[in-house]
């Protein structure tokens, strides 16, 4: 039963895993080196 | 079951370009576990569950990494075969970056032992740095659900060689419990604020 548990459990994480879609990350503004020099 | 090493690679690079890039890398340990396991139990657990949702899911299962970062367990008991928490480090970046190299992006560490948590976090940071497009989650079988906290904690807050794993064990690998051996033993350290303890070792043996 715990085996099972346990698969069961990693079964649903994976297959959310392969759906899941990756979110555009909010950048903030890059490093302007002109600036830093 | 898409078993990487059972696979040949032209079967590997056909079935990623086909358009499944992820994978689940299963992380163990050699160590001591008790007096009634076998010390490859964290691998067998962590390898056997990821084996069968592997299947169920259709992703990519990697070669498994049968030491783990053990120090905690020292050469007291014999049996215990660990890596250091930076070599671990190291091995699961190196691994990760030839997974990669081979069209996987999305790949998941399923930890079968408590302390090789902190190494796998560390991996994850440098990789997520160097892969920004890729993505990599860590994930221990007893965090798997609130369900599989339950089932290891049952008899106590200590997971190792306890009731959990020895019932993990006699369904996966009979051969490898003792239980004429099996004895309880309580935890001391939860809730302690120096929440670990650390065996003391034998004296360093000597020449004859």
């Amino acid at each position: 039963m715990m085996a099972e548990i346990l698969t069961e459990d990693l079964t649903s994480l994976l297959r959310a895993g392969l759906r899941e879609p990756w979110p555009e990350v909010p950048m903030g503004p890059s490093v302007d080196r002109k600036e830093l020099s | 079951v898409p078993i990487w090493e059972t696979m040949t690679s032209r079967e590997i690079g056909e079935l990623i370009n086909g358009g499944m890039n992820m994978a689940v890398l299963p992380v163990g340990a050699t160590e001591q576990h008790g007096s009634h396991l076998g010390t490859g139990t964290d691998t067998i657990s962590a390898t056997l569950i990821a084996r069968d949702a592997a299947e169920r899911a259709g992703v990519l299962l990697l070669p498994s990494i049968p030491y783990g970062c053990s120090l905690g367990h020292t050469e007291r008991w014999p049996g215990t075969i660990s890596l250091g928490p930076i070599t671990l480090t190291q091995v699961i970046l190196e691994v990760s970056r030839w997974a990669l190299k081979s069209g996987i992006q999305k790949l998941m560490f399923f930890s079968g032992h408590s302390t090789n948590g902190p190494s796998l976090s560390s991996a994850i940071l440098q990789l997520r740095y160097e892969a920004p497009d890729a993505r990599f989650r860590q994930l221990a079988i007893w965090d798997l659900s609130a369900r599989a906290q339950t089932l290891y904690a049952r008899d106590g807050a200590d997971i190792h060689a306890n009731r959990g794993e020895t019932s993990l064990l006699l369904h996966y690998a009979p051969e490898m419990v003792r239980m004429e051996h099996a004895f309880d033993v309580e935890d001391v350290t939860p809730g302690l604020v120096w929440n670990y303890d650390m065996p003391r070792r034998p004296a360093p043996r000597t020449a004859p």
